[in-house]
């Protein structure tokens, strides 16, 4: 059931450090919606936020799934992703399992159907339970392009094949909105383009994309529209190439807007 | 020839048994361990569930009866434990736990009904071994199947990285709940068979000291495969069981020892299967020079083989769809 983010209002201080301050997003179901901002500028913080690893100091978060609108702001974070919202972290934090397919076989926990008991007495619907999200995270392995590391050591793996894992983890829930902070941190080119082939598919596919990332290339091949935080205010939305021609934005990203860097 | 063969399987039985009963108190002590408690909380179960055994026995009841009504016992104490646990961190929840087993003498004292005082509670007749043996094998069958499971990988979750285990939808308070629970039933099998291969129970047999052989064994072995304690509890009980007095302060000592070693100079343990793929991993990151390439879009399968259940998803289509042409 793929879902739709509704914010407004947030704000977050850390000890009366402004992180994020009156913030609003609307992430449309079925899109990929830019959360774009150079560094510090609370992208993370309000990832955190949505996904209730943060509490707001104030402001409405809303998850919108078939007509129905449920408030999560402040939830705890395993009350949220039982509600379909998944997530990667900036840093990957994979968990030192034995192997890349168990990394993103914890990430359907959410779907287990066995009991405990089940389980335990390797029953058969424990064990149709197991066939199915086996076969169904080596799907995802081979969907991000590791089909064929599923029994690899994951920190045998590569920076940008561990934020792969990362994401068929977020994925084996089966997420309503997936959000992806900072996916291309650290990566070459050729794997932001790898990256971008795979949001798009995602896409198509009907999941709800977040994409909290200060990567602009990557922000206009992906996304519909676009939000643009720095120091935690909101300076512009719109589609990306808008945002992108804003003089706030190029102030941003580059100290000086375009007009006045060509007048260099 | 069989006379030597028959006086050699009762000088195993003792030994033996004794082993798969540390074997079990140690797998306790892994299964805490796999979600980061440092505890011997399923030894103290296994002092309940050696208890009960013993009266129940004594009460003429089967062998069978006692393993069944121990673990359970031990599973339910566990679970009381956990929800007095749920709040402290983790080293303190292993603190607490050593508490608990220094209550076990003067609890044993102040009920002698129950428990027989200081003087404990002496079995009419040993038990077969081959009972402490069936403990052992339902222990590791057990261990096995939670390693596979949902709750297994729930627990390394929750160890490795609680927020990211938060992320994943993973309620702290059931999985640490569980993982006491199934650490009182182990403990708990493990203190009817120590009191079965012993033919008796007595206050001091659930000691501290019980606590750090139990941790030993699961140290040795290592928490990265469920045969480690097992494996543990071979190489550390049965040698001094077989050569030393019970409780003797050479053994006592030795074990000491033993843990002070492990903690500094071993603390994955002997048996740690990701160790082997690791140093091929490093192996292969020598020889590795370029960026690696994501695998031919061909690679992709274009369809799942299973179409129930509660995997079906969205990416279904996605898949398909781009199976079909270059990425
Ligand atoms: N737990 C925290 N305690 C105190 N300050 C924090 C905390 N988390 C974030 N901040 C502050 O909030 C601000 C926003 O940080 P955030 O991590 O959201 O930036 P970001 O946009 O994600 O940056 P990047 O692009 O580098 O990931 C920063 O000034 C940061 O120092
Ligand atoms: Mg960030």
């Amino acid at each position: 059931m793929t879902a739709g983010l509704e914010i407004s209002g947030i704000s977050k201080a850390f000890d009366g450090e402004r992180a994020l301050e009156d913030v609003a997003l609307t992430v449309p179901a079925g899109s990929v919606t830019g959360l774009m901002g150079p560094n510090g500028s609370g992208k993370s913080v309000l990832v955190d936020i949505i996904t209730g690893q943060t509490r707001p100091d104030a402001g409405r978060v809303q998850l919108l799934t078939e007509g129905d609108r449920q408030e999560i702001g402040g939830l705890p974070a395993e009350t949220i992703a039982g509600l379909g919202v998944a997530r990667c972290w900036a840093d990957v934090r994979l968990l030192g399992m034995a192997s890349v397919l168990d990394e993103v076989l914890v990430g359907a926990y959410t779907l287990r159907q066995a009991s405990i008991l089940g389980s335990m007495l390797g029953l058969g619907a424990a064990r149709r339970d197991q066939r199915e999200s086996l076969e169904n995270c080596r799907q995802l392995l081979n969907l991000v392009g590791l089909g064929a590391r599923t029994q690899s050591r994951p920190d045998a793996l590569s920076h940008g094949e561990r934020a792969r894992v990362g994401i068929a983890r977020a994925l084996a829930s089966d997420p309503g909105l997936l959000i992806l902070d900072g996916p291309a941190n650290g990566l070459a080119a050729e794997e932001v383009a790898l990256l971008t082939d795979l949001i798009l598919g995602l896409k198509a596919a009907g999941v709800t994309v977040l994409l909290a990332e200060r990567n602009m290339k990557m922000i206009a091949d992906c996304c519909d529209s676009v939000v643009v935080l720095n120091a935690g205010r909101r300076i512009a939305a719109g589609s990306p190439a808008d945002c992108f021609a804003t003089a706030a934005v190029q102030r941003a990203y580059f100290g000086a807007t375009a007009a006045g860097i060509a007048a260099c | 020839m069989m006379e030597w063969l028959t006086d050699l399987s009762a000088n195993l039985a003792t030994p033996l048994g004794l082993t798969a009963a540390m074997a079990l108190l140690a797998m306790s002590v892994r299964c805490l361990w796999a979600v980061g408690v440092p505890s011997v909380a399923g030894v103290a179960c296994g002092a309940l569930a050696g208890y009960l055994a013993a009266n129940m026995l004594q009460a003429g009841l089967s062998v069978a009866w006692a393993l069944l009504a121990g673990g359970l016992a031990g599973f339910w104490f566990g679970l009381v434990l956990a929800w007095g646990a749920a709040r402290l961190p983790p080293a303190w929840q292993g603190l607490a736990s050593l508490a608990l087993l220094g209550l076990v003498l003067p609890l044993a004292r102040l009920l002698p009904d129950w428990t027989g005082g200081r003087e404990g509670l002496a079995l009419d007749s040993t038990p077969p071994a081959l009972w402490s043996f069936i403990a052992l094998a339902l222990g590791l069958l057990l261990a096995a199947r939670l390693e596979g499971s949902w709750f297994g990988r729930a627990a390394i979750a929750l160890r490795q990285d609680a927020a990211v285990a938060a992320g994943l939808g993973i309620q702290r308070p059931a999985i640490l709940g569980l993982a006491y629970g199934f650490a009182g039933l182990l403990g708990g099998w493990g203190g009817v068979a120590l009191v079965l291969t012993r033919g008796a129970v007595a206050p001091g047999m659930f000691s501290t000291s019980l606590g750090l052989l139990a941790l030993a064994a699961a140290l040795l072995g290592g928490a990265y495969h469920w045969l480690g304690p097992w494996l543990g509890a071979m190489l550390i009980v049965l040698p001094s069981a077989l050569v030393l007095d019970e409780g003797s302060a050479i053994q006592d000592f030795a074990v000491a020892l033993v843990v002070l070693a492990l903690v500094i100079f071993l603390p994955r343990g002997l048996l740690d299967p990701r160790d082997s793929s690791r140093r091929a991993a490093r192996a292969r990151h020598r020889q590795r020079s370029a960026v690696p390439a994501m695998a031919p879009v061909d690679d992709r399968p274009r369809r799942r083989r299973s179409s129930g259940g509660p995997h079906r998803s969205r990416l279904d289509a996605a898949i398909k769809r781009r199976g079909g042409g270059p990425a």
